[in-house]
């Protein structure tokens, strides 16, 4: 019994071993240990600023740079952080170091083993190039703006093809204590025979061109080659210089100290054309030796991948046969593979089902029907490119797919023996759904005819009755509030309308021999005319006030004694009495005479008052 | 006098959609037989026929285009259907057999905005008819209510309302001036390619297949400029037909 248990702890002691050691050799084999050194190329004078970071290591002794001659090195210190993601948690812990070149020349750091306590970890070697420090610069514009900043223009493929897609970079090389604002924009750029897709910005980068150190900002486009020749691209680039302005005058300026210069001096930007260096992109004409006749314009590195199901099926059931492209090039101009079937079958056209331009893929689907037992397989299908890196044309074929087909129920050997007489068995008669059937003749057809001056008039009367409709009532609604505004300018308005029915009165009064009532009549005409006319009160209506008003309105004297003339025999037969004026035939001749006159005095009292 | 002016208003209106043609009856009858003995070929020549003498309805464009699905030319069914969606936008029979061209031929159906689907429930003549309508009572509602003011709320309400139908008719006109401006292009080719130029070997952009449904965005010579979804390429206008109706 006692040695069972010893046994059963020496097992379990080593079980325990084991797993630790497991875990120990998961942990340094899990354990990430990355050197990043930021910037590679420097000048004296500046420095570097090493990181290594370890992942999930949080019990690891501190790591340590090898020493490199030509370089102090400095502890920054040490940072860690944890996250959780997906519920998995995880550390990492970064040592930094200071280098500080003490010449100029081309250096290497490492590569070097991190002993981790549970195991060495090899890190690779990082280049770093220190440039000589240049002689300071009398001034920007004394130097030569080439040798400040420039631009060029490269592509990542040393041979494009047409139809070819591929990547083209604008850099923008400037010296550091260059400064320059985050526009910039592109001007001159012919894109003849390209397509380009927008550009977008790359991580900055330092460069050293001819022994002199350049920060590289870099603008990628993914471009389509859709031409052959050549074609030379020299994109301007606008950019915008910050610059003191040194020209501002400080004489009387209070803050004009060193001091307050740091918290008040001023910038300005500076626009700036940088011409590119000139660059010839040279396309090349799809080769014609050795194009496979499946190629229908693919350039690039692309898989593909068909795969047919079901493969054991009945005669007239469906196969879905779908075709898979993946990989990096024009895949716009892909189109499906032609699968080219016997008449075994029957064929429906590709469609695709799937596209995803970042990943490169497409995805097509077509379906297959074997239209008899004969059809005993799928012929393989093949898809070309051409393949720029390769410069020749490569095919990709799959299949052929052996098919299991077993005959449907209907096309059987059996058969019905049919007793004579009886009625013959009805077609099968499809189900499921189908094209609606034909509608009936219209009840009213509709010509197309042209638009005739009578349509036209009616088409135009019908949109414009209602607008005039709306100013007419608008007019008038504007008119009468107008009026009842002003009550005075109503009754002037109205008067002569007035003056006219009185007048109408007394003609009537003078047919019936009524010579006072038809005088009483015109008096009333000439008070209901002159009195809103003139804005006078019934009892300042007189002969010498409407003379004398209208003589000052400009009436012509004539026409102001023919009208003082209608007043006075008005007066008269109106205050006579009947019988009193002479002979009845007298005043009534009298009286038509002064209505007539007043008749034509109207308008012209009517035009002078106003 | 008024009844004299409306009679005479009204002969001089209709006179001017009076036609002296003979509605091709006969050949609407004609056509069914042919198609009733599978004859499509000929049902759809005798529908082009119809269609050549000016005469449009969307029965005519319904029946063609079954006639040419059962020919098994999709685009140029697809196209037909079109049509005479334009004309009776709501017909159960049209849109059924549309869905169900775009279904056998794997098609996806154009892909439309709420707005559109709003826009698109009445055809341009009823859009037309609405508008003058709600024209004139908007205007006759405005001018009761300018010179007879004071007047029951009614009358307000009426232009408001009449304003707003007038709105929503404005918005159906300027929908279907859309639609006549950039009209749909059906692919009636079998097998078409959009091209990145208009030119006949540029390089091809996106396939288009048989009964794609695409924007008309401009014409120039043979050429037709297409979107699909934000892509817009070139296609020849013999692989292709305009959905359009003549005003």
């Amino acid at each position: 019994m006692k040695r069972t248990i010893h046994r059963i702890r020496a097992i379990l002691n080593t079980f325990f071993l084991v797993l630790l050691a497991a875990l120990v050799a998961q942990s340094v084999l899990a354990m990430d240990v990355t050197l990043d050194i930021e910037p590679q190329v420097l000048q004296l004078g500046e420095a570097a600023v090493a990181r290594i970071t370890l992942h999930d290591a949080p019990n690891a002794p501190p790591p340590r740079l090898p020493a490199l001659s030509g370089f102090n090195i400095d502890s920054l210190g040490r940072e860690q952080s944890y996250s959780i993601v997906n519920g998995k948690q995880s550390s990492q812990v970064s040592y930094t170091f200071r280098l500080t070149p003490l010449a100029a020349g081309d250096f290497q750091i490492g590569p070097f083993q991190y002993d981790t306590g549970s195991g060495l970890i090899n890190i690779p070697a990082v280049a770093l190039q220190v440039l000589a420090r240049g002689e300071p610069a009398a001034g920007g514009s004394a130097q030569n703006w080439d040798d400040l900043m420039f631009a060029a223009v490269t592509v990542n493929s040393p041979t494009i093809y047409a139809h070819q897609a591929f990547d083209l970079v604008l850099s923008l090389y400037t010296q550091p204590g260059l400064n320059l604002d985050r526009n910039i924009s592109l001007s001159n750029f012919d894109t003849t025979g390209l397509t380009l897709s927008p550009f977008e910005e790359l991580p900055p980068s330092r460069e050293s061109v001819s022994g002199k150190l350049y920060e590289v900002r870099r603008f990628r486009t993914r471009a389509l080659a859709i031409a052959s020749g050549n074609f030379a691209l020299s994109p301007n680039l606008q950019v915008n210089l910050i610059v003191q302005d040194g020209n501002r005058s400080r004489r009387n300026d209070p803050f004009a100290d060193s001091f307050f210069q740091g918290f008040f001096s001023r910038v300005e930007t500076r626009p700036q054309t940088v011409e590119c260096r000139p660059f010839t992109l040279q396309i090349h004409e799809l080769p014609s030796d050795g194009r496979p006749p499946s190629f229908s314009g693919a350039v690039g590195q692309y898989s593909f991948d068909v795969t047919a199901a079901p493969l054991q099926l009945k005669v007239g059931d469906p196969i879905t046969l779908t075709l898979r492209i993946q990989g990096r090039g024009n895949m716009d101009a892909i189109s499906a593979p032609i699968v080219t079937v016997p008449d075994n079958f029957r064929s429906y056209d590709a469609r695709l089902i799937e596209q995803q331009p970042n990943a490169g893929l497409k995805v097509f689907e077509q379906v297959l029907i074997p239209r008899d037992g004969s059809a005993s397989e799928i012929p393989a299908v093949s898809f070309s490119y051409f393949d720029p890196t390769r410069e020749r044309y490569e095919t990709i074929v799959r299949g052929p797919f052996p098919l299991a087909l077993s005959a449907t129920a209907s096309a059987g050997t059996a058969s019905v023996i049919q007793s004579p007489g009886s009625p013959a068995p009805a077609a099968p008669a499809p189900l499921g759904h189908d094209l609606v059937y034909l509608k009936r003749a219209p009840d009213h057809w509709h010509m197309r005819t042209p638009e005739t001056a009578q349509t036209r008039t009616i088409r135009i009367a019908v949109n414009t009755v209602p607008a005039l409709a709306i100013l007419l009532a608008f007019g008038y609604a504007r008119r009468r509030e107008r009026s009842e505004r002003n009550p005075l300018e109503l009754l002037r308005r109205r008067a002569p309308r007035s003056a006219r029915a009185a007048l109408s009165r007394s003609e009537a009064f003078l047919k019936e021999g009524d010579i006072h009532s038809a005088a009483q009549a015109l008096s009333d005409a000439l008070n209901r005319f002159f009195g809103p006319l003139l804005d006078l009160p019934p009892g300042r209506i007189s002969s010498d006030e409407i003379c004398h008003r209208m003589k000052a309105n400009g009436l012509p004297e004539a026409q102001c004694t023919s009208l003082h003339d209608v007043f006075s025999v008005c007066e008269r037969l109106r205050y006579s009495g009947p019988g009193a004026a002479g002979s009845t035939a007298e005043a009534k001749q009298e009286l038509e005479r002064i209505t007539q006159q007043f008749m034509e005095l109207l308008p012209a009292c009517q035009r002078v008052a106003r | 006098m008024k009844r004299i002016l409306l009679f005479t208003l009204l002969a001089v209106a209709c006179s001017g959609y009076a036609d002296d043609h003979t509605v091709p009856d006969a050949a609407f009858s004609a056509a069914r037989s042919l198609y009733d003995t599978e004859n499509y070929a000929a049902a759809a020549a005798k529908y082009d026929d119809i269609l050549s003498e000016g005469w449009q309805t969307a029965e005519v464009y319904f029946n063609r285009g079954t006639a040419l699905a059962r020919l098994g030319k999709t685009g140029e069914a697809i196209a037909s259907f079109e049509t005479a969606l334009l004309l009776n936008p709501r017909d159960a029979d049209t849109l059924a057999n549309l869905k169900f061209v775009r279904s056998n031929a794997g098609l996806p159906a154009p892909k439309q905005t709420l707005l559109d689907r709003a826009l698109g429930y009445l055809a341009p003549r009823e859009w037309r008819l609405l508008s003058i309508i709600a024209w004139w009572g908007f205007a006759a509602f405005l001018c009761v209510s300018r010179l007879l003011p004071g007047r029951a709320a009614w009358i307000r309400n009426g232009y408001i309302i009449s304003l707003a139908i007038l709105l929503i008719a404005f918005a159906g006109r300027v929908h279907n001036w859309q639609q006549v401006r950039a009209p749909a292009v059906v692919v009636t080719a079998k097998s078409a390619q959009a091209l990145y130029a208009p030119l006949p070997d540029a390089t091809r952009f996106f396939d288009t297949p048989e009964g794609s449904t695409l924007q008309l965005v401009e014409q120039t010579g043979d050429w037709l400029r297409v979107r699909s979804g934000a892509q817009v390429g070139w296609l020849p206008a013999s692989a292709c037909t305009i959905v359009r109706v003549a005003q």
